[in-house]
């Protein structure tokens, strides 16, 4: 179950070990949580965007599949907007409206995490699971704390943090855990990748390779097992039997399914796990608003979260500047409609950034938490989370695995969906020979 | 040509009434034993172990295995069994494992492929994927029997 890149790995391997495997997905196409907005100039992304130079699985299935890495084209320097101000980023460190003190004064908004991840206590990519590591278990704000940072300093940080949805709620060790990550994938000094055209191209590729079938637009209901078959039921009640299940589902998924085996304690691992709000609103620039004076992107402790400018591909061409809402600032507009959505926030860019007006229209509005195959960019672990619930949510009913980023133990985002995937394949294996 | 039919429940009904009792007692117990086998299947099915070909499909994304064929994000492998570690022509290693002055011996290959990262600390190698013991075993096996040198 599932089309996405954890799904795809697991029918993949399965199928070349000779087993007869078929894939269900809810969508009308694969790809899960990598959406490469194709309808849009120069395919811009509007879900999972960078490949490290460490993503062995991704960039393996994108090379079988004869799909062209590259790096992304490079979009400048990142200005400010702290509390509605703009700020150069020459004038950051000088600035009456930079709230920091002493020598962090030096420091960017958008490097103050690094700077906080520099000396990490993690060592390896599993530590972050390791119970020796306990001691990290807790909020993003009192690790900070405990490193001399000030309230100023703290509440920078929880205005775009990507891996919760306040950062009292994010527990230390998933930022611990992603800067590890890219600590190893620097040290490759290696460039990061995406796909020409788009990162979709890779799971388009790999289900293109794969021979089995995949059914799309099935979302299932249910899931029971009857002696050592398992049977799957759609919305439509229309019944699916096999020996084994990977359920490849973000948890938002998994919690609409009913799964008859499932104990007390798993369900409450897949309804407690909350997952990151993002809203991405994309943006058309038809022709530059930034000069050698202006940047294009931008770093707001605002609702607007960042501005990223992706440049056109061809001259002429539109760039893209995507509009980038973390945690609680996507409510306000998830009351709304797309359209109107997708207006207020334009409004709100050309407000602050009145150099554009007239230049930008309305491409796309992506609401993430409202997806009901998602729910939200990825699995936020809470303080207290990770050494109830991890170990939980993988944990096979007999010959049900599970899969998904969120069970990933070595890598996170594209990498850790393939990881597990493999994982879960590996194990069903085991019980199908 | 006509159909022969069967009707195996009848015939077992008729043959337990005749039996009486004692035969419908052991068909509850053997009914009994079925379904708990049949729940202990559902919940813990029998593992196999994988092979060593199989358990490298593990491996096979950041490795290549035949002679002569393209470094992936992890080196060749061809002849990595016996040979001195980070050793492949045109592969970049990690500084650590380069300077870690390994052979690559079964036990050496056993620990690294169960824990690379805490046996060498800075090394770039990620595996994470639960192979046990004795697969590992098999996977150093068809390691060793692509292109491998000296006592296995």
């Amino acid at each position: 179950m599932g089309a996405g890149l954890a799904g795809l790995a697991a029918a993949q391997l399965l199928q070349r070990q000779g087993i007869d495997v078929l894939v269900l997905e809810a969508r009308s196409r694969v790809g899960g949580r990598v959406n490469t907005l194709d309808e849009l100039p120069g395919h811009p992304e509007g879900g999972a965007n960078v490949i490290g130079p460490n993503y062995g699985r991704v960039i393996d299935a994108a090379k079988s599949g004869d799909v062209k890495l590259h790096s992304p084209a490079r979009s400048g320097e990142t200005g400010f907007i702290i509390n509605g101000q703009r700020i150069l980023p020459d004038a950051w460190a000088t600035s009456a409206a930079n709230p920091l003190q002493g020598p962090m004064r030096a420091l960017a908004p958008d490097r103050l995490l690094g700077a906080a991840l520099r000396d990490n206590p993690l060592k390896t990519s599993s530590d972050w699971l390791n119970p020796r590591m306990a001691e990290y278990d807790l909020g993003v704000d009192s690790y900070l704390a405990s490193l001399g940072f000030s309230d100023a300093a703290v509440s920078l940080v929880a205005a775009n943090n990507s891996y919760g949805n306040s950062i009292q709620d994010t527990s230390m060790l998933s930022l611990l855990r992603v800067g590890n990550n890219f600590a190893r994938a620097r040290a490759m000094r290696q460039p990061v990748y995406e796909a020409a055209r788009g990162n979709m191209r890779i799971p388009e590729s790999i289900a293109q390779q794969f021979s089995g079938s995949i059914k799309f637009n099935v979302t299932v209901s249910r899931v029971e097992r009857s002696g050592a078959e398992i049977i799957v039921q759609d919305l439509q009640g229309q019944q699916y039997h096999g020996d084994a299940l990977i359920m490849a589902l973000p948890l938002p998924a998994l919690r609409n399914i009913q799964i008859d085996a499932m104990s007390e304690a798993q369900r409450e691992a897949v309804t407690a796990v909350n997952y990151h709000k993002v809203t991405q609103v994309h943006l058309l620039v038809r022709e530059p608003y930034w000069n050698d004076a202006l940047p294009a992107s931008w770093w707001t402790n605002g609702p607007l979260g960042r501005l990223f400018l992706r440049p056109s591909a061809n001259p002429g061409e539109y760039a893209n500047l995507t509009v980038w809402i973390n945690g609680a600032d996507c409510d306000r507009l998830a009351a709304m409609s797309e359209a109107e959505a997708g207006d207020t926030v334009r409004r709100e860019v050309e407000a602050v950034l009145p150099e554009a007006r007239g230049l930008l229209t309305t491409g796309k509005v992506l609401r993430w938490t409202d997806d009901p195959f998602a729910g939200g960019s990825w699995a936020v672990w809470a303080p207290g989370q990770l050494g109830r619930y991890f170990e939980l949510l993988q944990q096979p009913l007999g010959r049900i695995f599970f899969a998904g980023e969120h069970t990933a133990r070595a890598n996170p985002g594209m990498e850790g969906a393939m990881e597990s995937g493999e994982r879960a394949a590996l194990d069903s294996l085991r019980t199908l020979l | 040509m006509k159909p022969t039919r069967i009707y195996p429940h009848r015939t077992n009904a008729r043959r337990d009434r005749r039996a009486g009792l004692g035969a419908s007692l052991l068909t509850a117990v053997a009914i009994c034993l079925a379904l708990a086998s049949q729940a202990a299947e559902e919940s813990s099915p029998a593992r196999a172990r994988l092979s060593g070909e199989q358990a490298f499909a593990a491996c096979a994304a950041c490795h290549s295995l035949a002679d002569g064929a393209v470094h992936k994000v992890g080196p060749n492998l061809w002849g990595v069994y016996g040979r001195a570690a980070a050793q492949a022509e045109d592969y970049a290693y990690s500084p650590a494992l380069a300077a870690a002055g390994l052979t690559w011996t079964r036990e050496n290959l056993f620990a690294w492929i169960a824990g690379s990262e805490a046996m060498v600390p800075g090394s770039w190698m990620l595996f994470q994927n639960n192979l046990q013991p004795d697969e590992v075993m098999s996977l150093i096996d068809y390691l060793a029997a692509h292109g491998g040198t000296g006592g296995q």
